[in-house]
């Protein structure tokens, strides 16, 4: 039984970076897992992350490269604000579970600007600007259902690490776009798997035993020379392991900075690359067929509108003078005065032919004649009569305003959806030419050396990190060795019982725990693996072209054709991002934590068919499970076209609408450089 | 704090699976506690735990 099935409940968020003021209340419905929060690239989506991550850890953690050189405060409030001022900027997220509310958590940041200069767009450690002096504050809540209000921790950082570790915020808060380069690295891999088993925290008390267990053997005393020789000699070896440690620290340091720097250039570069212009050129085309297609149905709607209410004004603007009309006929109608009870017409066809229609001929000798002239005179108001009825009945159709307004209305809205379909196309459409716009083939070029250089950086501090993990191998099989001597010559000493039993005790949970760790990291292994492969499978469109998925001990993932090739190098990206996702879900599986999943960019590097299905897929593959997508109009509200098909699919958002719980709008103001959350 | 933090039921079944002694099995439950508790609580110094939970198993006299 896991802990807790955590939700985030809302976010708020004051003066952070481009947000003034804004909250966003996810959804918590189990059966509309997904919240949508759109909007176009620099409205501030990726910063949704990283408030969080600044809220549970006080690290912006998925800072844009554009971003890190603006301080941390929003540059609005910061142009505002005189020397002196203190400005307060606050992140608060809030969680729940199924029960109702549960965690509170709440970073808040003073700012004493010391001084107003230019300079105070220049940031230092933490973004913060140059001239300010920061006071951070932290909060941490729990709900208590006894009391009925919120508890407050003392501990803030232990409580954090209770929910969610920072270790681990990379496994549920992601980068769709960073997502698949993360994936394809081996230690990734590896570390995935360990970190959110907890397997550290077997892999710290194995350290802390053998840590414990030397500090037992050291502080016996009264020891003959021979095992005070050994003991002297183990002294030396844990120093010299300390020390070789050491070293690794500062390379471990420098080794994440490097792998940060790269993957920042290698998704510039391919962000810029020429598939990259043509995806985006391609987008760009689809939406200006669309926009144009849109343009003309608005037109015809409008023109459809316009005459239809030409032609019903009339019965709209005179309905009072018709209503008037119709009560004076249905008054004659009352009265028999209407209709007439012989027709003009059939007096006049009587006195034309002459023949009665008992079939005797009419003469003015009878007196037939005369009668019916009589009739025809008394009976004149009839043709008025005749004129009534038909009236009549074109008023009452006339009248009819009440179906006229609902055809106005089913006008109205589908002017009023192509209008909306119209301005968002247009929105990506802006969205694509800044894009375009902002590829520098020189900034290419120079990210492009910077990546070579890195590269070198990576290999040589990982040799460096190979070399010290060699000596630090050999050091510690060397101590391990004069650990069983000193054990030995003590368990002979009559005089050491109690410091040897200790020492054989400790000894045998060591051994017993490093078995634990060693199976259970192929447990692990294993159970990812068959998840992995199963969530792959199930979610990969071509269901016949692929069998297996395998990872192997040392964590290298494969995945096979049908005819047993592997094929990794082969997969379309797509199926690469549908292999990350699938790998990541599966480590949720053997994970002691629960947290809701954020994605940013969940399908920027997928189109056609296969951003298709997987919005089709998402839903039944993250079941019961809370997601945030952070995504772009283009991703979302534009129809997905397949080039290769020559189809054209339902845009993403028709796709997960009946898995959507709450959709936000991100909308970017240039004037102020603020977002607002709609 | 009204919340608990477990160790992940993988660790103990495994545990339980591997280990045949149930004192040296209660012994590493307790520090894999511990080592919970330090990893929530930081650089804390670890020997004086560890001290705690051995003198429960390994007493003078034995």
């Amino acid at each position: 039984m896991l802990p807790y099935q955590l939700k985030l409940s809302s976010l708020e968020i004051e003066n952070y970076r481009q947000y003034a003021k804004a909250k966003i209340d996810f959804s918590t419905d189990p059966k509309k897992t997904f919240t949508i929060v759109r909007g176009v690239n620099g409205a501030g989506k990726t910063n949704i992350m990283n408030a969080i991550t600044w809220c549970l850890y006080g690290k912006e953690m998925y800072l844009s490269r554009e971003d890190e050189d603006f301080p941390i405060i929003n540059s609005h409030v910061l142009a505002e604000a005189n020397e002196g001022n203190i400005i307060r900027m606050s992140v608060q997220v809030e969680l729940a579970d199924n029960n109702g509310p549960k965690f509170r958590i709440q970073r808040k940041l003073g700012l004493y600007l010391t001084r107003k200069t230019n300079e105070l767009h220049r940031v230092k450690e933490g973004a913060i600007p140059v001239d300010s002096t920061p006071d951070v504050k932290t909060l941490f809540q729990h709900y208590d259902f006894s009391k009925g209000g919120w508890e407050t921790s003392s501990y803030f950082d232990s409580s954090i690490k209770k929910i969610l570790p920072e270790e681990l915020a990379g496994y549920f808060l992601f980068d769709g776009e960073r997502l698949e380069e993360f994936f394809e690295k081996i230690e990734h891999i590896k570390q995935g798997i360990e970190d959110v088993s907890q397997i550290q925290v077997t892999r710290n008390a194995l350290g802390h035993l053998s840590k414990f267990l030397s500090e037992i053997r050291l502080d016996i005393k009264d020891l003959n020379p021979q095992t005070k020789e050994v003991q002297e000699k183990i002294k030396i070896k844990q120093k010299e392991i300390e020390d070789l440690q050491k070293i690794n620290d500062p390379l471990k340091t420098k080794l994440k900075t490097v792998e940060k720097e790269l993957a920042d250039s290698r998704l510039f570069l391919l962000q810029n690359s020429d598939e990259n212009v043509s995806t985006l050129q391609k987008t760009e085309n689809l939406l200006k067929r669309t926009i144009k297609k849109e343009r003309d149905d608005l037109q015809d709607f409008i023109l459809n509108k316009t005459s239809y209410i030409i032609r019903h004004a009339s019965g709209v603007y005179l309905h009072e003078v018709i209503d008037k009309a119709l009560d004076r006929i249905y008054q004659k109608i009352n009265k028999g005065e209407i209709p007439p009870k012989l027709k003009q017409g059939f007096l006049n066809e009587l006195l034309e032919t002459k023949d009665c229609i008992c079939g005797r001929k009419l003469d003015e000798s009878s007196g037939s004649l005369q009668a019916i002239r009589a009739l025809q005179k008394s009976a004149s108001y009839s043709k008025i009569g005749d004129l009534c009825s038909e009236i009549k009945t074109n008023l009452n159709s006339i009248k009819n305003s009440d179906s006229i307004i609902s055809t106005l209305n089913t006008f109205g809205r589908k002017i009023k959806t192509l209008e909306n379909s119209i301005r968002t196309n247009q929105k990506s459409l802006d969205d694509i030419a800044v894009k375009l716009g902002k590829i520098n083939i020189e900034q290419v070029k120079k990210t492009q050396e910077k990546k070579v250089k890195l590269e070198q950086d990576e290999r040589e501090i990982l040799s460096k990190i190979a070399v010290n993990n060699d000596h630090l191998q050999q050091a510690i099989s060397e101590l391990n060795k004069l650990n069983r001597e000193f054990d030995r010559q003590t368990s002979l000493k009559g005089k050491h019982d109690f410091e040897s039993k200790r020492i054989i005790f400790c000894t045998t949970a060591k051994e017993s725990l490093e078995k634990v760790k060693n199976e259970l990291l192929d447990d692990v292994r294993k159970i990812v693996q068959k998840q992995t492969e199963k969530y792959f499978l199930k979610l990969v469109w071509k269901k016949n072209t692929f069998s297996h998925v395998s990872i192997s001990p040392e964590y290298d993932i494969k995945v096979t054709y049908g005819d047993g090739h592997p094929v990794l190098t082969g997969l379309s990206k797509g199926e690469k991002l549908i292999l990350a996702l699938s790998f990541m879900a599966a480590l949720r599986e053997s994970a002691a934590f629960v947290f809701p999943l954020v994605i940013d960019t969940p399908l920027g590097r997928v189109s056609g068919e296969h951003r298709n299905n997987i919005a089709k897929l998402l839903p039944e593959f993250l079941q019961d499970k809370q997601v945030t997508l952070l995504i772009t109009d283009t991703e979302y509200q534009s129809p997905v076209e397949d080039e290769q098909n020559q189809k054209i699919f339902p845009s993403v958002r028709d796709t997960l609408l009946p898995h959507v719980g709450k959709e936000h709008l991100l909308m970017y103001e240039s004037t102020n450089l603020t977002s607002s959350v709609i | 704090m009204s919340f608990e933090y477990d160790i992940n039921p993988l660790i103990i079944k495994k545990l339980k699976e591997v280990i045949q002694d149930e004192k040296i099995q209660k012994f590493i439950i307790d520090i894999l506690k511990e080592e919970q508790e330090n990893l929530n609580l930081g650089d804390r110094k670890f020997t004086k735990d560890y001290e705690k939970i051995l003198a429960n198993y390994v007493k003078m006299g034995d």
